[in-house]
Parts: structure tokens; C-alpha cells; sequence
């Protein structure tokens, strides 16, 4: 059994409110957490051949990493640099390059977002691959995401500004709160966090330290709550839960903060070069059941999912009849794993979310 | 708060409503508005429309000068094509927030060669009332009020075409509103005009910080 936050104590006054938030996280929260965690995807950078300074070496112009899926582009910036500097570029001409006008686009021409996590980007180029690659295959390869560094001119009117890592900071923490006010109608959990830990929420991700990061993300993320004992309220009732200290009913709070308590999953929908569709997901459907991913797809984009048929009524030859299989048109890949569609939204949010609170569905097309 | 098909029925309704009002200090933030869907997804329409600013001069005289912000109606593009050269673009759109349930202001600023304002440009410009921004700290992606939850002012993709802009946090707005709402009472409105009513009270809102008329 593994648990987070209980190793440390702090005795200020806000720091005892929180002490009872910090509860031990299930087996299997944690094995899909830190399975997550550990996903990295591999890049090969290389700089424009028409962009190279003058006496650069051209015989080492590409450079492989195992990037980790939690990670941001300016993150990786200071070790790229660090190689096109010691082995390519000559001493002169480093000097006058600046990071801050550094991009990303790959061979085809797709601009690379540095706000967004390096898994997403790694996922979304995978479905729009899988849409002009009908060979392409999800999870038969593994192939490096080959980027081309740009040097200067950054396309302003199609990246944000100043990719440094304090925007990049900025841009994590902002995801991280708008999480949390979808999860609960609120950013309570967040702002009630100290500074220094939410300085070191973002350290964790910058030193990529999953101790660090899960000990504070922990007093802010739900649980998957496998073992629920009692069925909980309807959506609508949970979002004024939040108001109670966790404190005031000790046996009952890890339900409460439990994934499937939540107003809704933080959820966002990548089709292959669409646009990003984001709505209300919430965990539990108005009959109880939970909202599982099946239903979620065929909700929003049925023609690529479409909802199954109910079974036929049975019959005395075939007593327990299946309803019809429809044709599987696309596939759900979420943190680069082909998703299986009876995956409850709720247990998405709480085990596959990426670092941000965020849980990307990218939607691929299958082939053939 | 508002759901998306009422932010839809309500920015539609503004358009209409707005259409054929003279211009007057009172219509022109909600005059030359128009729709846009996405092209192939439903449930990501946004209003736009396209205002001309100017850059406040470091020793301004007069607040009549330091204001002049005109409408690029459609007829006249000609003349708009034809302006100075310290004459600014602004692209506005009034999107739906997924997050907040609530308008969100995004907009881009450009020079007349279509050059993208950097921010510390953008805060000096007629956009914005000279005062409103006089606590707040300016990064070069940013603008943030000490002690707030999130920055006043910063960048983000547009919700539906995906491009950099800037954008107000959207999250104490509905408060406002909903506030105005309840001092204008419970009058005898259709739905749909009391969805309009609600997103002019929210234009409103903006236009405390945004300069949105002549």
C-alpha cells in the first residue's frame, strides 16, 4: 500500500486543515499514476539544414530524447540547447541565438503548441497521422516524432508568445486550476494550497519527481474510490459538497473527494485537425450508472462511435442473445494507450489524467 | 452562469437586435457583432468583430484625443485599408467558456502591417480605459493582479480556431452580472430576451476594463 502527504507534517494553522485531506491513496490509483507518470515518448530534433548558423558541424545535426509525457517543450530547451551548442553550433553564433525564439514544426509542416504536455502532442500527431497515413497503425510502432527546430522568427500569429518557462508555468498552473473548478464548481483546492506548494507542484513537474509532485497533486486530485460502499449523490448535490471541511466527516471524506463525487471529469476531445471539444462530463449518468467513455464518444462524435444497438429480445434458440457489433470506425488513445470504451470517465479522471488534471481523449481512425 | 445553447441563443439575438440601432455610446458595444460557427462541428459559435485603436502617446493632452476608436463598418473597407500608420487592428470575439459556463473576452491586436502587438504594447493602447490595469504587474505573457487567482490578462488558444489570443479571465464575471441582473428585477421578458439582457449586462461588465465604444 502506498500513500502520499503522510511523511511530512507541518504544524501552521493552515497546514492542520489540510492534514486531513492528506489520505492514503489506494494500489491501483497509484500503479496507474505512476504508470502514467513514467510514459515518455521518443523525439528526434533536428535544426533546419537552412537555418544553421555558419560553421556549424552538419554531421550531428539530430538530436534523440525519451521525452517525459508530463513534460512541456521549454522544459526540454536548456538539454537541446545544451547539445546543438557543445556539438553543432560554433561558440560565435550560440551566443546570439536565443531560446525565446526557438520553435517546433514537424516534417509536414504541423506547428508544435509549447503550452500544451509533450504526450498530447506526441497523441494528437498520432491521430492526424492516422488520418493521412492509412497504414498507420497505433500501437504496432513506436517511431520517434521527428521535430524541426526553428532557430528565429517564430510564427507569432500561430504560437503563443515568449515560450519561456515561467509562461509555461503559468500556463500548467492555469490548466491545473480550471481542473479543479470543473471537478468542483470551484478553485478552492488549489488557492488553498500554500505557496510553496504550489511552487512545488511545479517544481515536481520540472525536476519530473513523482514523489514531490503526487505528495501535493494528491491533496487536490480524486481518488478512483474502488471500494465505494455506499452509492453516491447525484452530480448536482456533490458541487455543493465542497463547502464542508473534509474534516467534519471523517469516516466519509475520501468518498467525498472520491472521483465519482465530482461535478465533472475534466475532459477535452482532440479530433484529428479539429478543433479541441470540451464539455460538462459528468461521472455518473441521471440513472446512477457511471458515464463510461463508450457513451461519452458516441455522444459527441456518433458518426465515429456510433451508440449500440440494444440485444434482440431472447428467444428459446438463442437465450442469451448480444446486441449487434458495430463497426469500429476510430479508436480513443488516451496518455498514448488505446483505450478500452466501457473505461468509466470517473476512474479516467482520477488514474489517466495527465499532470494538469486534464484528461485528453484523442480520437484516431482505423484503417482498413 | 449560462449553458451553451443559451450563450448561443443569446449572442444570436444580439446580432439581431442590434443590426439596425444607430450608433450611440450606449449601442456601439454591441453593435457589429456577427456570428461564426465552426465548419464542421456544431456547439462552437462565437461572436467576432474587428474595432480600430490607436496607441496612447506617452504625454497624452486630452482624453478626446487619446480615444479615438471607430468602427470598421463592412460597406467601408476601402477606406479602412487607408488608414494611418499608428492605426491598430483588433480582432474581437466574445467565445464560450467550457469551463466557467460563462462569455469569455478573447481577442488579437495587430499593426496596420499585421505585426501582433507584444503585451506591454497592448496595455497602451485605446483598448483598454487608461486606469484599468493601475495595480497590475506586466509579464511579457501576462497581466496579473497581485494577490488574484488567475491573471486579469493573458494567452490562450481561441476556443474554436485554435489560435494564440488574449484573452480576460472570464471567472468573476458572472458574479457581476448576475448581480446586475438581480438589480434590473424580474421583469416580463421572454426567454430569449432575457438571455440578451444577460449578455449585455456582461458586455457591460467587460467594458469597465475594455474600451468597446466610441
Amino acid at each position: 500500500m502506498s500513500t502520499y502527504g503522510t511523511t511530512r507534517h507541518h504544524h501552521s494553522p493552515a497546514a492542520q486543515v489540510f492534514s486531513a485531506r492528506e489520505r492514503v491513496t489506494d494500489y491501483h490509483t497509484t500503479l496507474f499514476r505512476r504508470l502514467i507518470w513514467d510514459g515518455t515518448v521518443p523525439l528526434e530534433i533536428r535544426v533546419d539544414t537552412k537555418e544553421l548558423p555558419a560553421n556549424s558541424d552538419r554531421g550531428l545535426e539530430s538530436y534523440f530524447i525519451q521525452a517525459p509525457r508530463a513534460s512541456y517543450l521549454p522544459l526540454l530547451m536548456p538539454e537541446i540547447r545544451r547539445f546543438f551548442t557543445d556539438l553543432v553550433f560554433d561558440e560565435t553564433s550560440a551566443k546570439d541565438l536565443k531560446d525565446d525564439d526557438w520553435w517546433f514544426d514537424t516534417p509536414d509542416g504541423t506547428l508544435l503548441k509549447w503550452h500544451w504536455p509533450i504526450g498530447l502532442i506526441y497523441d494528437n500527431y498520432t491521430i492526424s497521422t492516422s488520418v493521412k497515413n492509412p497504414t498507420f497503425l497505433p500501437s504496432s510502432t513506436v517511431s520517434p516524432l521527428r521535430l524541426m527546430l526553428h532557430l528565429a522568427s517564430p510564427p507569432q500569429d500561430k504560437l503563443l508568445l515568449s515560450p519561456s518557462v515561467e509562461a509555461c508555468k503559468q500556463a500548467f498552473m492555469g490548466q491545473l486550476k480550471e481542473a479543479d473548478f470543473i471537478r468542483w464548481g470551484n478553485t478552492k483546492r488549489i488557492t488553498g494550497l500554500r505557496k510553496q506548494d504550489q511552487d512545488g507542484i511545479w517544481e515536481g513537474i520540472k525536476e519530473h519527481n513523482f514523489d514531490d509532485f503526487w505528495r501535493i497533486a494528491s491533496k487536490v486530485t480524486p481518488t478512483s474510490a474502488p471500494n465505494r460502499t455506499q452509492s453516491p449523490g447525484p452530480p448536482s448535490s456533490a458541487a455543493s459538497m465542497h463547502a464542508r471541511p473534509p474534516s467534519a466527516e471523517p469516516s466519509g471524506s475520501s468518498d467525498r473527494e472520491g472521483a465519482y463525487n465530482v461535478r465533472s471529469v475534466p475532459v477535452r476531445l482532440y479530433l484529428p485537425d479539429g478543433p479541441v471539444i470540451q464539455d460538462l462530463v459528468p461521472p455518473l449518468l441521471e440513472d446512477g450508472t457511471p458515464h463510461t467513455l463508450s457513451r461519452y464518444l458516441s455522444m459527441h462524435v456518433p458518426l465515429l462511435f456510433p451508440p449500440r444497438p440494444p440485444a434482440p429480445p431472447p428467444s428459446r434458440t438463442n437465450p442469451n442473445p448480444q446486441p449487434p457489433l458495430v463497426p469500429q470506425l476510430a479508436y480513443a488513445l488516451i496518455q498514448g494507450v488505446v483505450t478500452p470504451l466501457e473505461s468509466e470517465m470517473a476512474w479516467l479522471g482520477a488514474c489517466m489524467a495527465g499532470a494538469d488534471g486534464w484528461v485528453n481523449v484523442c480520437v484516431g481512425i482505423n484503417n482498413g | 452562469m449560462l449553458t451553451r445553447p443559451q450563450f448561443d441563443i443569446a449572442c444570436r439575438a444580439l446580432v439581431g437586435k442590434y443590426a439596425y440601432t444607430a450608433p450611440s455610446p450606449a449601442t456601439t458595444p454591441l453593435k457589429g457583432w456577427s456570428w461564426h460557427e465552426h465548419a464542421s462541428i456544431n456547439g462552437l459559435g462565437y461572436l467576432s468583430r474587428r474595432t480600430i485603436h490607436t496607441r496612447f502617446s506617452c504625454f497624452g493632452t486630452d482624453d478626446e484625443e487619446l480615444y479615438r476608436e471607430e468602427y470598421e463598418e463592412q460597406q467601408d473597407e476601402s477606406t479602412a485599408t487607408a488608414v494611418p500608420d499608428a492605426t491598430l487592428v483588433c480582432q474581437q470575439y466574445i467565445v464560450y467558456s467550457a469551463t466557467y459556463q460563462v462569455p469569455a473576452f478573447y481577442f488579437t491586436m495587430h499593426d496596420c502591417n499585421g505585426s501582433p502587438l507584444a503585451l506591454a504594447d497592448i496595455v497602451n493602447t485605446s483598448l483598454f480605459r487608461p486606469s484599468a490595469f493601475d495595480s497590475a504587474e506586466l509579464t511579457t505573457f501576462a497581466l496579473n493582479i497581485p494577490d488574484r487567482m488567475f491573471p486579469l490578462l493573458s494567452q490562450g488558444d481561441h476556443p474554436t480556431l485554435g489560435t494564440p489570443s488574449w484573452y480576460l479571465h472570464p471567472c468573476e464575471s458572472a458574479g457581476a452580472v448576475d448581480e446586475l441582473m438581480r438589480e434590473l428585477g424580474e421583469a416580463e421578458w421572454t426567454t430569449e430576451e432575457g438571455l440578451v439582457r444577460w449578455i449585455e449586462m456582461w458586455i457591460m461588465v467587460v467594458s469597465t476594463v475594455v474600451e468597446l465604444c466610441e
